[in-house]
């Protein structure tokens, strides 16, 4: 499997890391999990952090992505995405759906940076995400 | 009360009516008749989600200087009438999302384009009068549809989620999949509230063009979702032309506004002579242009060529991230969103006459040229268009004892072309026609 969705603060951040490559159906039923965890998370909102580092190739066809791999982009529950990539096509794709989606929504090249910016955004955070990239 | 809220009262009414005399027993009736009642706190929320605040809004705008206030009451219910319809034709509609020709058609839209063939046959011979068995004859897609997530297909999946997460927290013997995967029942009511305007209508001067309107937008849907080679480009306005609903839709308000409220003498000579049904045609070839190119249509060679200039030089400097024209179009720099309905049917996948072609060039240069063509071929059509409806309209005006037709059909040409003039995600710009 090319992805693994855990709990990166326990009912807060989820964590999404993507590897190698990823199919359409993969893409589609990591979005389902992802909404899961959302779902399952504590209110107001639960943080996505997606890691595509070592992520090759994924689908780019926007339409199907928009359609059937964006299910955790609809939860109302769904704070700050943070998604961690250099790779520009992945910056692109990302960038154009999350933007559609109208979600709150940033992308940094590294995990550090991304975990430091959601620390700074959500102040009940601070303290366990800022551990975490100290420990 | 104001017209919006008579208007609104109706709708509200007519949808519950709708939804009690045509859907069958389900849960997703319960949650409609949820969603709309009174004691649901999220009923806002829902109104807005299913497009009825903007079925009430175009109503508003589409008749509100037309009537006496005397009428006000009577025309709302009409309103009240065609919108239940619509409320079902807009989940119909969504399932043609990502079945255009710049889409990978994997099994779900397969799926889908067997479930639109099915509906639309369904449809039009019920339209036809050649049978009376909806719910029998949709039976055998039923299992279909059970794959279909109406949320995924809906133009603001994130709404649906807002409300069915309130639904399911007050009815926790529900299941989210029953609803999201539970189309079936509007489709039958979709067919069952069309079959009955058009029953009621038949029985007035407009009844026929009005039928004709409604099988033409039927059969005209499962032309764009069978096609799947590069047609002319007045082939593809010609299809798209029946698909969107204007002409059925002028035709109820004109029968509304000039027999039922109003007895105007002289509407039976524009009927016989064919000048009513070249004006609601040809509105239908105005709205067609601007639903699916919008702002472009009115710029100047001049103004043309700065965008498609725009549109290479983004293309050239970013070569090495867009593999599609696709991509081009939806990254491209937008400052005008002149680009608005292109990145709409882009992103939904929905047919669109301008972009279809595109799909079957064989390189972004070639895609780009193709769409440079399309546009001033378009363009000019549009022009073409204005200018004869607008002759048609003075025609009109002089064979009839008053205006209220003329100013009809102008009058709702001209909503359109304002709310497409409008970025596709903005909340005027989100009703669909």
């Amino acid at each position: 499997m090319g992805y693994n969705i855990s709990w990166y603060i326990p009912g807060r951040v989820v964590q999404a890391v993507f590897m190698d490559t990823i199919s359409l159906e993969e893409a589609e039923s990591a979005s389902a999990k992802t909404a899961q965890f959302i779902q399952e998370g504590e209110p107001p909102l639960v943080h996505l952090i997606a890691d595509t580092t070592n992520l090759d190739r994924f689908p780019t066809n926007l339409n199907i992505l928009n359609r059937s791999a964006s299910k955790h982009l609809w939860q109302p529950k769904l704070g700050w995405t943070i998604v961690i990539s250099t790779n520009s096509t992945t910056r692109f794709i990302t960038g154009i759906i999350t933007q559609v989606a109208r979600v709150r929504f940033r992308m940094f090249p590294t995990l550090d940076e991304g975990l430091r910016f959601l620390a700074d955004q959500d102040a009940t955070l601070r303290d366990q995400i800022l551990n975490t990239i100290t420990a | 009360m104001s017209l919006h809220d008579e208007i609104a009262k109706a709708t509200i009414e007519s949808v519950r009516s709708s939804i009690m005399r045509h859907m069958p027993p389900s849960p997703q009736k319960n949650y409609y008749l949820w969603g709309i009642s009174n004691t649901n706190p999220y009923r806002e929320d829902f109104l807005q989600m299913v497009g009825i605040y903007q079925l009430i809004n175009l109503s508003v705008q589409m008749i509100g200087d037309l009537i006496e206030e005397v009428d006000r009451q009577t025309v709302a219910q009409y309103c009240g009438r065609i919108n239940a319809y619509f409320l079902y034709e807009i989940v119909s509609d969504n399932l043609a999302n990502g079945l255009s020709s710049l889409c990978v058609i994997d099994q779900n839209a397969s799926n889908r384009r067997d479930i639109l063939h099915a509906f639309n046959h369904v449809m039009t011979t019920r339209l036809k009068g050649e049978h009376n068995a909806t719910a029998e004859l949709l039976k055998p897609i039923e299992g279909l549809t059970q794959s279909i997530s109406s949320f995924a297909q809906s133009l603001n999946p994130r709404k649906h989620q807002t409300c069915i997460s309130a639904y399911l927290a007050q009815h926790p013997d529900v299941k989210q999949e029953e609803i999201e995967y539970g189309v079936w029942p509007m489709l039958v009511a979709n067919i069952e509230s069309c079959y009955e305007l058009a029953e009621y209508m038949s029985h007035f001067q407009v009844g026929d063009l009005l039928q004709q309107g409604f099988v033409d937008r039927y059969q005209g849907v499962t032309n764009t979702i069978q096609v799947d080679h590069g047609l002319p480009l007045g082939e593809l306005v010609r299809m798209g032309t029946h698909t969107v609903s204007v002409v059925p839709v002028l035709a109820y308000f004109a029968g509304v506004l000039t027999e039922i409220i109003r007895a105007e003498p002289r509407l039976y000579s524009i009927i016989q002579d064919g000048t009513l049904a070249d004006a609601l045609n040809t509105s239908a070839v105005i709205v067609r242009l601007v639903n699916d190119v919008g702002m472009l249509l009115t710029l100047s060679q001049v103004e043309r060529k700065n965008v498609m200039n725009q549109l290479w030089d983004h293309y050239h400097n970013n070569k090495s991230d867009i593999d599609a024209i696709d991509h081009l179009l939806m990254s491209a720099p937008d400052e005008y969103t002149m680009l608005t309905r292109l990145q709409k049917d882009l992103l939904h996948g929905e047919f669109n006459i301008c972009l279809h072609n595109l799909a079957y060039s064989n390189s972004i240069d070639e895609a780009l040229t193709l769409l440079d063509n399309n546009l001033a071929n378009l363009s000019e059509l549009y022009y073409r268009s204005q200018t004869h409806l607008h002759d048609l309209l003075a025609s009109i005006d002089r064979r009839m004892t008053n205006r209220t037709l003329s100013n009809l059909i102008a009058g709702f040409v001209r909503f359109h072309e304002m709310i497409y003039a409008e970025p596709y995600n903005s909340t005027i710009g989100e009703y669909v026609a």
